[in-house]
């Protein structure tokens, strides 16, 4: 990668600083650390008030997310058990189509209220005019015009996004390439989906967690798929695709690389397409 | 030598049992079989075991005119057993563990020796890691009123603990036996290391009298929930909410966990029960002796009138304990009440390894770490 970057490891949490590893991959090139998680820390000591309106505004998007899994569930055990009943084809087809569009309502009004209850805190508290982290999003946004390229890095998906949004580093980053990856890319997504097949306790049911920054549109990206998606569960894989439509689902891992050239994306590496049938295929420019 | 070459000789000597010894660990354990085995001077050799439904004492039998003793027995593959030997001799009869068998789990009446059948494995996530970042124990002491005199807490923080960050809670019963006998901090530093288990502050309590505190004791149920749990809200900060909050016990302490819970349902919402003492009667008295006199009556009033305790529940028992039919009957009446209820059995017995390896499903049903949020 040319030029100067600069990098967002927000994800990683306590972690954010311990830099080693990703400078070794970068072999030895410079990297400008935008300390989000660490800025956060600071403005939620500096402004209190702030700090408890995020920590209620987390409150209810935790709750939120509780009553919308508990719908999710319903409406997918429905969806599992019509895809395996015979029948009337022509009845069935169509009562296995209504319930998957009833799960398509549910994830659409699911994030319909994500973005209320954000848009409404930040008209309220207006986070970037008060001084705690107006400081902190002018230094991130001169620190970023010296850069060419800003890299985000993967960890905990929702403490990134809760992060980039405080200091809203979506119109600081025009400029500028950009090179994502695990939850990194999926908050560059327009809707990012929590997933996991194999957690102790079994296979969760994929839900829409949040709206991502778009910044790469008309794709869902699955990190480490091969790993955490039961890709060859046709059941589960068609499901997912439908689900998600017109986006397309792609699986990603190790090596995999997605590049948008302006025009059309392309790909290298284990680059999986989850296809409506079902099946997985290797990902077409 | 091989065990069967050893039984075809028509007469062994010690040289072939020092050979057979020096070849093979003891218990030699086959798919669906163990072979206990026990050398010294004995008039009889028996096997002490805990498994409910096989004789207590089976008689190993001597090889030939050697010191040699040995029991074949059937051992369903994933087993975990507990045992002794009851070796009788000129001086009396005493019980010792196998001196073959470095496999040794201690609890608070000493150690057993332990068999892990065919195709059991310890969890890497229950055994200490050296490159891993521990948590710390804290201390709390509380001047109950429940039970007029202080009560001592240890406190499990989870690493990188932050003051400002709020965190479920778990009340642990026994808690300084889940330390000592169930690794449990190995447990929570690995499981929450590994994200399966969220960051938590576990309150690690301990009895004063055990038999009568945690049989369903009105004051025990007090002190948790108007004490205990008060002081460490106070002291924490702690979620708001009763998915945040658990409760869990083995056997005793399982049933202070589900009577402390149904007394204040909308304070707990998160209930661990592990092999639960859940002893009742249909009609007529018990055979469990008067110490369970006061689990009875509340197992009983619970049957006959089952109200939700929590929101989520975890249940287990070892198939191998007397326990497992009381822990069965329970299991639909809990779900009737409109608890989510995982129940597990395993082929082990009443003890603390068998807890202990429960854990990973036990607290990732209850309190689900970040793994599905985080992606590396």
């Amino acid at each position: 990668m040319a030029g100067r970057l600069a990098v967002v490891t927000a994800g990683w949490q306590e972690r954010e600083a311990e830099l080693e590893s990703l400078a070794e991959h970068l072999l030895g090139q410079n990297i400008v650390d935008l300390r989000l998680y660490d800025r956060a820390d600071s403005v939620f000591g500096k402004d209190p008030d702030l700090r408890e309106a995020w920590r209620e505004r987390q409150e209810w998007l935790k709750e939120l997310q509780r009553l919308y899994r508990r719908r999710l569930r319903r409406l997918l055990d429905t969806v599992r058990e019509l895809d395996e009943l015979d029948g009337i084809e022509a009845l069935v087809t169509r009562e296995r189509q209504e319930a998957m569009d009833a799960v398509r309502d549910l994830d659409r009004e699911h994030l319909r209220k994500i973005r209320e209850i954000a848009r409404g805190h930040w008209q309220k508290w207006k986070p970037v005019e008060r001084p705690a982290v107006s400081r902190h999003r002018e230094e991130i946004s001169a620190l970023l015009a010296q850069c060419d390229t800003l890299l985000i890095a993967g960890g905990h998906v929702g403490v990134l996004l809760n992060r980039l949004r405080m200091f809203e580093l979506g119109p600081l980053i025009g400029h500028l390439d950009l090179v994502a990856w695990s939850a990194g890319a999926m908050a560059l997504s327009e809707q990012v989906v929590l997933f996991h097949d194999f957690t102790p306790e079994g296979a969760i049911d994929e839900e829409l967690f949040d709206a991502g920054l778009s910044a790469c549109r008309g794709l869902m990206v699955f990190p480490d798929g091969s790993n955490r998606l039961a890709l060859d569960d046709r059941v589960r894989v068609g499901q997912l695709a439908r689900r998600m439509r017109p986006a397309r689902c792609v699986s990603l891992d190790e090596d995999s690389i997605l590049t948008w050239n302006g025009r059309a994306w392309h790909s290298a590496g284990p680059v999986r397409l989850l296809r409506q049938d079902g099946s997985t295929q290797p990902m077409d420019s | 030598m091989k065990y069967e070459d050893l039984l075809a000789l028509e007469s062994p000597q010690p040289a072939d049992v020092d050979a057979f010894l020096a070849a093979n660990d003891v218990p030699l354990v086959r798919p669906g079989r163990v072979i206990y085995v026990y050398r010294g001077a004995a008039t009889a050799v028996r096997l002490r075991q805990w498994i409910h439904g096989l004789p207590a004492d089976p008689a190993l039998d001597r090889l030939g005119d050697t010191d040699l003793w040995y029991l074949e027995c059937e051992l369903p593959d994933g087993s975990r057993v507990e045992y002794k030997f009851e070796i009788e001799d000129e001086n009396g009869t005493r019980w010792t563990t196998d001196p073959l068998n470095p496999e040794l789990a201690e609890d608070p009446f000493g150690a057993n020796s332990v068999c892990h059948g065919y195709g059991y494995r310890r969890p890497s996530w229950s055994l200490p890691d050296a490159g891993g970042r521990p948590g710390t124990l804290d201390r709390l002491t509380i001047a109950s009123r429940s039970f007029g005199e202080k009560r001592r807490t240890q406190v499990y923080l989870p690493a990188r603990f932050r003051r400002t960050r709020r965190y479920p809670l778990l009340i642990v019963h026994d808690g300084s036996d889940f330390l000592r006998f169930a690794a449990f901090n190995a447990v929570l530093d690995n499981l929450i290391h590994r994200m399966e288990v969220a960051p938590m502050i576990v309150a690690l309590t301990d009895p004063g009298n055990r038999n009568v505190e945690y049989a369903a004791d009105d004051r025990h149920a007090t002190y948790i929930a108007d004490e205990l749990f008060p002081a460490l809200a106070a002291r924490f900060n702690l979620e708001d909410h009763p998915d945040a909050r658990g409760l869990m016990g083995a056997s005793f302490g399982a049933v202070a966990s589900l009577h402390a819970s149904w007394r204040r349902p909308e304070l707990f919402g998160r209930l661990m029960l592990l092999s639960g003492s859940f002893a009742f009667s249909d009609i007529g008295g018990h055979h469990r002796g008067p110490v369970f006199d006061p689990v009875v009556r509340f197992v009983n009033a619970f049957r006959h009138a089952p109200a939700r305790p929590a929101q989520r529940v975890y249940m287990s028992c070892g198939i191998y304990e007397s326990l497992i039919y009381e822990n069965r009957s329970i299991l639909p009446l809990l779900r009737d009440t409109g608890a989510r209820v995982r129940y597990d059995e395993a082929r082990d017995g009443h003890n603390w390894e068998n807890w202990r390896d429960r854990q990973q499903k036990a607290l990732s049903w209850l309190f689900r770490g970040p793994l599905w949020m985080t992606y590396e």
